[in-house]
């Protein structure tokens, strides 16, 4: 099972920065995390990875599409299982 | 929360960011995000991706899912929400519901529910007792943070009944 998040330090240790530089970053918002607690966070992976990407989010717009009728939620619903588009 | 239309395409925008942000691979969308206009004056928009990346088969799925209606002055306000986590993986399904409002007010006197299953498919509650989320913003949140912590223990949750 690979491994799900970071500790600030070991992705201080990853980057090659300091532990406070990290924490600015959090602090920020430029790198996502979870604040367990006041003292704890926890970095997903999948987020200090996007981050050390460079990557800017996808450029995106809004489109409206006409329906009849909205789609109610269903008691039973639940996430779809089919494959990635 | 209420918002005009231009406020709810920003709102959509912002949540499809924060997934990317997250390292959430998002299906299918390639520039443009459908929001779903009714003829009611209803509005429905689902954003649904895979984490940790795009590989596949996806190890993990994340879907939030929303319906907002007219007020009645002119905004908008959401009135149904699904936030779901279904990590193949570890093997557990989170999921943050509101929905049939006055069903679970006059059956359970709460607004909103969660579901916990574990292994994926195993129900041992219906429905469980949940904290109501703010905003897709704060439905990335939990996912994600459901994603990176350890899977849940159903057991321990309140089940409604």
């Amino acid at each position: 099972m690979e491994q799900r998040w970071y500790s600030i330090k070991e992705a201080a240790e990853r980057l090659g920065v300091s532990h406070d530089t990290v924490s600015r970053l959090v602090d920020r918002g430029e790198l996502p995390a979870i604040r367990v607690s006041k003292r704890i966070v926890r970095i997903p992976v999948p987020a200090f990875e996007f981050y050390v990407s460079g990557r800017a989010p996808t450029y995106r717009r809004v489109v409206r599409r006409e329906v009849s009728e909205a789609r109610p939620i269903a008691p039973d619903e639940r996430v779809r299982e089919r494959q990635p588009a | 929360m209420r918002f005009s239309d231009a406020n709810l395409d920003d709102y959509l925008l912002g949540v499809a960011n924060l997934l990317e942000r997250n390292g959430v691979a998002l299906d299918g969308a390639g520039q443009e995000l459908e929001i779903d206009s009714a003829t009611t004056g209803a509005r429905t928009f689902d954003l649904r991706g895979f984490l940790p990346d795009g590989r596949q088969p996806p190890r993990a799925i994340v879907e939030l899912r929303e319906t907002w209606i007219p007020d009645g002055s002119g905004a908008l306000e959401r009135v149904e929400y699904v936030y779901e986590l279904l990590d193949r993986e570890r093997d557990f399904r989170q999921a943050h519901h509101l929905h049939d409002r006055d069903v679970f007010v006059r059956r359970f006197s709460v607004v909103v529910h969660e579901h916990c299953e574990r292994p994926i498919g195993r129900v041992e509650c219906a429905h469980y007792e949940g904290s109501p989320i703010r905003d897709a913003f704060a439905g990335v949140v939990a996912l994600v943070e459901a994603w990176a912590a350890d899977p849940p223990k159903c057991s321990d949750r309140r089940c409604l009944q």
